[in-house]
Parts: structure tokens; C-alpha cells; sequence
């Protein structure tokens, strides 16, 4: 199991690093989102500080969706799926691997990159901790309720509009309560953290079995 | 007392899109058996070798012995070929998987990809994409193979490197259930059974 884990996670590593289209799209349309909020806001100054959190969030989650539609997408159209199902390999590490990699090549990043383009966009340092905690919490939340969306629109033809339509009515609580956490980070309250940590443990236990039922539905 | 059998299929039944693929089939894959199941397009055949692998729902029962159960080889239409990697890198991430312990280089010899070894498989011609998926069965080591349409769409040379490694196959006790719309070659073996599928 843990050999399996590791070549699996090794591979997809690979494709993250070597498959361009993979993580390098993901963050570059962040970058690209991120540059255009001060080009359309003009010299609106304060405008552009009161929005830039959410600005950031709503970012964060196309950059997430651009790249969801690749997370099984190859895996299913080669058959690389159905042998492993065929071959009894547990589907439970193909799916956390994916979701770790996901979040590695497309979350982390964002992350890292957000209290910088905070400080751009609104010129002041005050929110970065609150803007960072509250991406460390959301992103893996955004891989992991993307993940059984994108297991479940795999035989879809028209993939990428249904998968958005489908996605967003279930992050909008995340970004809702994402936002939310980091104006209550400067109070003191951590209310929306909590909220967001106890989604979070909730998905990491049932997201991939619901992932990994639909995975194997689509093979049918 | 009954033969030594790898697989037995009984009464089995499968419905697609509330459809009635196929009907109570039985039959048993014995060491050193092809079974070869004819049918028409779209008859059921490629549903009939997804039941098998229990990658579809079925009404009735497949047993396989135990020792084969996680260890069944399939090649269908789709054989888990990643457009980008090469032939080195599909060989070594199977081997890795299936825990193969021997070199793979007997494998490159036979299927005489000595050249091609780092070329992306995209750039692979349907003939060379079908012999790599049989060169992850020589890693799998399994008893039964499940070949959906192995030597369709093959050129004489290719096809009866396919048809000796199956008959190899046989020889050292494995067992072949093979689909194909086409008069196979070993149709005449007497260790040869078919099932037609309407």
C-alpha cells in the first residue's frame, strides 16, 4: 500500500512538474485575474482595498476550477483507470494522491503568492496572517470538494461548463465564510477559522469515498 | 470430480442502459484454453469481458480462483497509454505496479522496441500502442488474459507475434477468453471453445 502510495504520488508529482498545462495554467491565470482587478478598478484606490480580499478568494477559485478539469480527465480517457480497477489497486490511494498533488501544484502556490498580491492590491500589510490562514484552510477544501465534481462530469461531452455550473453553488460557502475569517482574524474572533476547520476535517473523511463511488459509477 | 478451472461463469446476465446485453451464459476457462466469444458490432462482447474483469454490473456469478483474483490481464481498446510518456517509462511505472521483479529488457527484445524505447507514445502507430499493451501483460503474470479484439487492425507481422504469445501463453497453463469479429487463427485448436453473442 505504502509502495503504491509513493509511485502514485511520484507520478503525479511528474505530471504537475513536466505537463505544463497542468499547474503552470492554474497559476498563471491567477496572476493574470489578480492584475486585471487594478487595471478595471482605475483610480478607484479605496475601492480596490475594500475588495481585494475578495478579489484574492474569487482568484483562488477559478484558478482551482481551470485546473479540476485535468485531475482525472487523462487517467480516464487512456484507461489507466479501469486497469487499476480491474487490477483491484485501491482506489482510495489513486484519489489521495491526486488530491495532495491538486492542492500542492495549484493551492500551495496561491497561497504563498496571495499575501503578496494583498499587499499590491491594497497597499497595506494589516490582513496578510488573516489572508493566508484563511487560503491554507480554503484551498484544500476547494480540491477536495472539486474532486468528486470532476469524477462526476468524466463522461460529460460539454465538461468544462458543467463542471463550473456544478462547483461553484458548493465553494460559495467557503469563499462566504473564507472571507469572512480574515476580517475577524484583526478581531480576535476565530469563529469562521473553526467553521472552516471543521468543513475541512469533514471533507478530508468523506470527499474521497464519495470521489471513489463516482469513479468507479463512471467506469460503467 | 470436476477439472481445475481458472474462472467459471455462470448464468451470467448484464443489462446496459436498461438494455438487455446478454442472457444466462455459463462456461468455464480451464489451464491451456482459449475461449473466443464471436459476436457481431455492439453485440455485447467487450460488456461480456468488463463483467468478467468485474468492472460492470452483472446478474449471475464469476468466480476466479483466488490466487488470480486481483491478477487479471485486460486489453481492450483503451490500454492505459499516457500520450506523453515514452515506452520506458510505460514499461518501468507497470513493472513498478505489478512488483515485477525481472529486467523488461527480453520484453523491448520480443516486441522489438530496442529503438523506440524513448520515443512519446503518442508518436506510436496503432500497431505498436497494441503491442505495448500486451508487453504490460508479460509483467502482470497473470494466468487469465482478457483480450478484447487483440489482433484487429494489426499487420500480418504484428499479428502473429500476438497469436504466438497467446499460444505461449496457453501452453504454460494460462487461459485466454478473446472477443474478435474475425476468424482467429487458433479457431482450429481443439483446446478452443466459442460462444457466439447475438
Amino acid at each position: 500500500m505504502t509502495r503504491l502510495f509513493i509511485l502514485f504520488l511520484a507520478r503525479e508529482c511528474k505530471g504537475y512538474l513536466f505537463n505544463t498545462n497542468k499547474s503552470w495554467f492554474a497559476i498563471a491565470f491567477f496572476l493574470l485575474c489578480i492584475l486585471i482587478f487594478p487595471l478595471s478598478f482605475g483610480s478607484s484606490e479605496d475601492l480596490l482595498k475594500e475588495i481585494s480580499i475578495s478579489s484574492i478568494w474569487i482568484c483562488a477559485l477559478f484558478a482551482n476550477l481551470i485546473s479540476l478539469e485535468s485531475l482525472f480527465k487523462e487517467d480516464y480517457q487512456s484507461g489507466t483507470l479501469l486497469q487499476y480497477h480491474i487490477n483491484k489497486i485501491p482506489f482510495i490511494i489513486i484519489v489521495s494522491t491526486k488530491v495532495i498533488c491538486h492542492w500542492v501544484f495549484t493551492g500551495l502556490p496561491i497561497i504563498f503568492l496571495s499575501p503578496l498580491f494583498l499587499i499590491f492590491l491594497s497597499g497595506s500589510y494589516e490582513d496578510v496572517l488573516g489572508l493566508f490562514f484563511s487560503l491554507l484552510i480554503g484551498t484544500p477544501l476547494f480540491s477536495l470538494i472539486g474532486m468528486p465534481i470532476s469524477a462526476l462530469t468524466l463522461g460529460a461531452s460539454a465538461r468544462g461548463p458543467i463542471l463550473v455550473f456544478l462547483a461553484i453553488p458548493f465553494y460559495l460557502p467557503i469563499i462566504i465564510f473564507g472571507v469572512l475569517s480574515v476580517n475577524s482574524f484583526k478581531t480576535g474572533s476565530y469563529s469562521e477559522y473553526y467553521l472552516l476547520c471543521a468543513i475541512l476535517s469533514i471533507g478530508i473523511i468523506f470527499l474521497p469515498y464519495i470521489t471513489i463511488k463516482i469513479l468507479k459509477e463512471s467506469l460503467e | 470430480m470436476s477439472k481445475e478451472y481458472l474462472l467459471a461463469v455462470k448464468n451470467l446476465s448484464c443489462e446496459r442502459n436498461y438494455k438487455l446485453i446478454f442472457n444466462n451464459l455459463s462456461f468455464k476457462l480451464e489451464p491451456g484454453r482459449i475461449i473466443l466469444i464471436n459476436g457481431n458490432n455492439g453485440s455485447g462482447k467487450t460488456s461480456l469481458l468488463l463483467c468478467i474483469a468485474g468492472a460492470l454490473h452483472y446478474k449471475g456469478s464469476v468466480k476466479i480462483k483466488k490466487q488470480y483474483d486481483d491478477k487479471i490481464g485486460y486489453v481492450g481498446h483503451k490500454n492505459a497509454l499516457h500520450e506523453e510518456d515514452t515506452i520506458n517509462d510505460y514499461l518501468t511505472y507497470w513493472k513498478k505496479i505489478y512488483d515485477y521483479k525481472d529486467n523488461f529488457n527480453y520484453i523491448i527484445n520480443y516486441f522489438n522496441f530496442e529503438k523506440y524505447i524513448e520515443t512519446p507514445i503518442r508518436l506510436l502507430s496503432f500497431g505498436q500502442k497494441k503491442k505495448l499493451s500486451f508487453s504490460r501483460l508479460q509483467m502482470i503474470k497473470s494466468k487469465i488474459w482478457l483480450l478484447d479484439e487483440p489482433i484487429s487492425g494489426l499487420d500480418k507481422k504484428t499479428k502473429n507475434l500476438i497469436l504466438n504469445l497467446i499460444m505461449e501463453h496457453i501452453k504454460y497453463g494460462g487461459g485466454v477468453i478473446a472477443t474478435s469479429h474475425q476468424n482467429l487463427k487458433f479457431n482450429k485448436l481443439k483446446n478452443t471453445m466459442s460462444i457466439k453473442i447475438d
